[in-house]
């Protein structure tokens, strides 16, 4: 009985001395920092856009962008065949145009639509641009990039 | 500054008013600094681990589950935070002489304490937690400081309840000692 008292004593001393300690003093712009760290990983959050086109599908849709680009230059829509006046297509055009005579039946209208489509370095720079504007899309976009501010 | 309970607080952030945040961070801030600096022992990691801890708390605050008081789920936080800056180094308290104790009543260094002012007072715990090493002075501000119980200690600290309440009662001892010594200094210097 007489221990406990004695025990209760020296508790309320230490703990009315304790009274008398000062904590650590953290720098006066702490909470700033960090209300600022916070502020900034909601911006990060909100202006976070994935991309539109997966890895996979951004492949597709290039290989089908050139394979596309490519077929309309070397395919005469106003004959029905493969061009064979390009020396790069020549070769590919005469293999070409024995399986087009069998596919392309009818609808000259389509023809006429592409009649003016020729090979100039304007539209193959344009059939290779739009592609890597996509590409370059997706980089800017990189999810990655915008969670950095909260990973610890 | 007066501050409001804890959980309305947390509700205000829960709701989308970050700038709540902010008085958490206000009334938490030293004693979450403080452990910092028990545990790592310099101001510039201490200030790092204090801000990561607060940021953890932001967004995690959602998963927390109100079981514990907020103070005792931060200090936990930061409290894990820098053991793990400082490679996991564990509390270890060095065997203490209970013995030394014995060479001095308790009501010696209450009268003694007695006659010191407030200032001196202050400059005598202050001192005495100094010589302590740092992990203890940390169990005694969280006892004492922020009365925190034994419960909350172990939760923060990870060490058993039972344990918590030998290494209090050691390290009481131990300031008795420090205290002792201070004492002996002081007194006979003002009278």
């Amino acid at each position: 009985m007489e221990k406990d008292k004695d025990k209760e004593i020296e508790d309320d001393f230490i703990k009315n001395l304790m009274n008398k300690v000062d904590l650590e003093q953290p720098p006066a712009d702490f909470t700033l920092k960090i209300m600022d760290k916070i502020q900034t990983g909601i911006i990060t959050e909100t202006v976070e856009a994935k991309p539109w086109l997966s890895k996979l599908n951004y492949l597709v849709f290039c290989i089908a962008f050139i394979a596309i680009g490519i077929f309309c230059l070397v395919f005469d829509f106003t004959n029905f065949g493969f061009r064979n006046e390009l020396p790069v297509f020549n070769t590919i055009g005469i293999y070409l145009n024995s399986i087009a005579d069998y596919i392309i039946t009818g609808s000259h209208t389509l023809g006429r639509a592409f009649a003016s489509f020729k090979s100039s370095p304007v539209i193959i720079a344009v059939l290779f641009a739009i592609p890597l504007l996509f590409g370059f899309d997706r980089l800017l976009r990189k999810p990655e990039a915008t969670h950095k501010a909260f990973i610890f | 500054m007066k501050f409001q309970d804890d959980n309305i607080y947390i509700e205000r952030v829960l709701k989308g008013e970050v700038a709540a945040f902010s008085y958490l961070v206000e009334k938490h801030k030293e004693m979450v600094f403080t452990i910092a600096m028990k545990v790592v022992r310099n101001r510039e990691d201490a200030e790092e681990i204090a801000q990561d801890a607060f940021l953890k708390a932001y967004q995690a605050l959602k998963t927390f589950k109100r079981e514990s008081k907020f103070a005792t789920w931060m200090y936990r936080i930061v409290y894990n935070t820098a053991i793990s800056k400082t490679r996991k180094k564990q509390m270890e308290l060095a065997p203490l002489d209970d013995i030394i104790i014995d060479n001095f009543t308790t009501d010696e260094i209450h009268e003694s304490a007695g006659r010191l002012s407030d200032e001196e007072q202050s400059e005598l715990i202050n001192q005495a937690i100094k010589q302590l090493p740092e992990d203890e002075s940390l169990l005694l501000m969280l006892f004492y400081k922020k009365e925190s119980s034994v419960e909350d200690i172990s939760q923060i600290t990870g060490l058993s309840s039972s344990n918590v309440k030998v290494k209090l009662h050691r390290i009481r001892k131990k300031l008795y000692t420090e205290l002792n010594e201070q004492i002996n200094v002081k007194v006979p210097a003002i009278n």
